[in-house]
């Protein structure tokens, strides 16, 4: 019995103020589906003594739209959960992308998309795509509650913004305009040596001018393709102000390739990887601008 | 570290187990309760060897501790049957189109599929191989799952016709 995973301490805070108490001691994980800290610590990966589950804490399981529109996702609110609102919402295409393709299914009963998020692991999609909607996490401390965009609460791989004695207690997606559109795909390959390119997501948002067909906005953000997910600038000058169309997409899918780092002193899998993120970019750009001229933001 | 009693609600019996914070649900629900039916895969979440219902939804028991489990409703492959005591209906399916070969992922195949039917009586073949992409099956190549699963959602659905018409 208990073989598998080295004992700990583990405590079931049942308010925020309690959980924020516990979280600051040194060698402390924070637990809420479990799917990546569990399955962490069974790899040896994690070995933490102490353990603070937030299962117990009231309202972390909030899931709603506000009356201004913003998403807000609590740090209990399963992906199941959010996937079933977001399906219905029709307005955030990139998030309900990258959660139909997130697998397997029984992790959508347990995992959590801030879980997810906190995970900072540079592959994950939901990053990814919730940077692309501009998405913030609600971050709350002993010394108070502040909104960091993903641009900024990714550190490094593995390493967060958030200071010892803070949480995530939710994630807030903003509205999207009816003439937006988003969209996020992935490559998914098996790797056969060290080097090889195992994956690459990409998400894209658009609004697009219903009258000239003209962009307004852009954001290109490209995953697995470093330590945490990064947005494509020049890309994205190549499409604000230009009419929506084929020929600008491809041309930004081009500019983000040119902009992947290297990763490894391979040619041919640095050249593999360029291709594989000026395929999706320009999948994603003319996916995403189809839902923006459909009014409708969603995968359906 | 503490150890505790924790109470589980295991195929609609309360059950109270001597567990320690660390200790895993598959752990508990194998060694502690002697329901082996419960395998243990991959370890990792990916093959789904190991998934058990927990309010009736499909998670994998080895990526989940057992005291995040306690007092919610646990529903292993020994809990799985048509009333009293026969085979569920995907049960007797899967005996009829032979849709187990090994054997060793058919206790989590039949758990993922029960929820499946239970939220969608009348699934497409799409659908079915979408609710089974957590669960990985070496032998079967699938087919014989599907037609299967398939087959029982169209028995449940007859006998829930009949019941109502009578």
């Amino acid at each position: 019995m208990g073989r598998v995973l080295q004992p700990f301490a583990y405590f079931e805070p049942s308010s925020l103020t309690e959980a924020i108490a516990l979280v600051g001691a040194p060698d402390t994980r924070i637990l809420a589906g479990g799917s990546d800290l569990i399955l962490r610590m069974r790899r040896g990966e994690a070995r933490p003594s102490r353990v603070v589950s937030l299962a117990k804490v009231t309202g972390l399981d909030w899931l709603a739209v506000s009356s201004a529109g913003d998403l807000e996702i609590g740090a209990l609110a399963t992906l199941s959960r959010v996937r079933q609102l977001v399906a219905a919402s029709h307005q955030w295409g990139a998030f309900q992308d990258a959660l139909d393709q997130l697998t397997p299914p029984q992790v959508h009963n347990t995992g959590t998309v801030v879980g997810n998020i906190c995970a900072a692991v540079p592959y994950y999609d939901l990053p990814t795509a919730l940077f692309a909607l501009g998405a913030k996490p609600r971050i709350v401390g002993a010394e108070g509650e502040r909104l960091l965009p993903l641009a900024d609460f990714y550190v490094a791989a593995g390493t967060t913004a958030l200071r010892r004695d803070e949480l995530v207690a939710s994630i807030i997606v903003p509205p999207s305009p009816v003439n937006a559109g988003s969209a996020f795909a992935k490559i998914l390959k098996a790797a056969r040596r060290a080097s090889d390119v195992h994956k690459v997501n990409a998400a894209a948002r658009l609004v697009i001018d219903a009258e000239n067909g003209s962009i307004g906005e852009a954001a290109i953000v490209i995953g697995s393709c470093g330590l945490r997910p990064w947005r494509a600038p020049d890309a994205e000058a190549l499409l604000i102000g230009a009419i929506a169309g084929e020929g600008v997409f491809e041309a930004a899918a081009v500019a983000a390739a040119d902009a992947v780092q290297p990763l490894t002193d391979v040619p041919w899998v640095e050249a593999a990887r360029r291709g594989f993120v000026r395929a999706l970019v320009g999948d994603i750009l003319n996916l995403a601008a189809q839902r923006a001229r459909q009014h409708d933001g969603s995968a359906a | 570290m503490t150890k505790q009693i924790a109470t589980f609600t295991i195929n609609g019996r309360s059950r109270d187990a001597i567990i320690e914070p660390h200790f895993l649900l598959i752990d508990v629900v194998r060694d502690i309760f002697g329901l082996t039916g419960t395998k243990l895969g991959c370890g990792s979440g990916e093959c789904g060897a190991c998934t058990v219902l927990i309010d009736g939804e499909p998670v994998n028991a080895c990526l989940t501790l057992a005291i995040a489990a306690g007092g919610r409703s646990i529903t292993t492959i020994e809990g799985l049957h048509d009333g009293q005591a026969g085979l569920h209906p995907l049960q007797q399916a899967f005996i009829d189109h032979g849709a187990a070969q090994c054997g060793y992922c058919t206790p989590g195949v039949l758990l993922s599929m029960t929820a499946l039917l239970a939220a969608n009586g009348n699934p497409s073949a799409a659908d079915v191989k979408s609710a089974l992409s957590g669960n990985i099956c070496r032998c079967t190549g699938y087919v014989k799952i599907i037609d299967a699963v398939l087959d029982a959602a169209a028995r449940l659905r007859l006998r829930n016709e009949r019941g109502a018409a009578a």
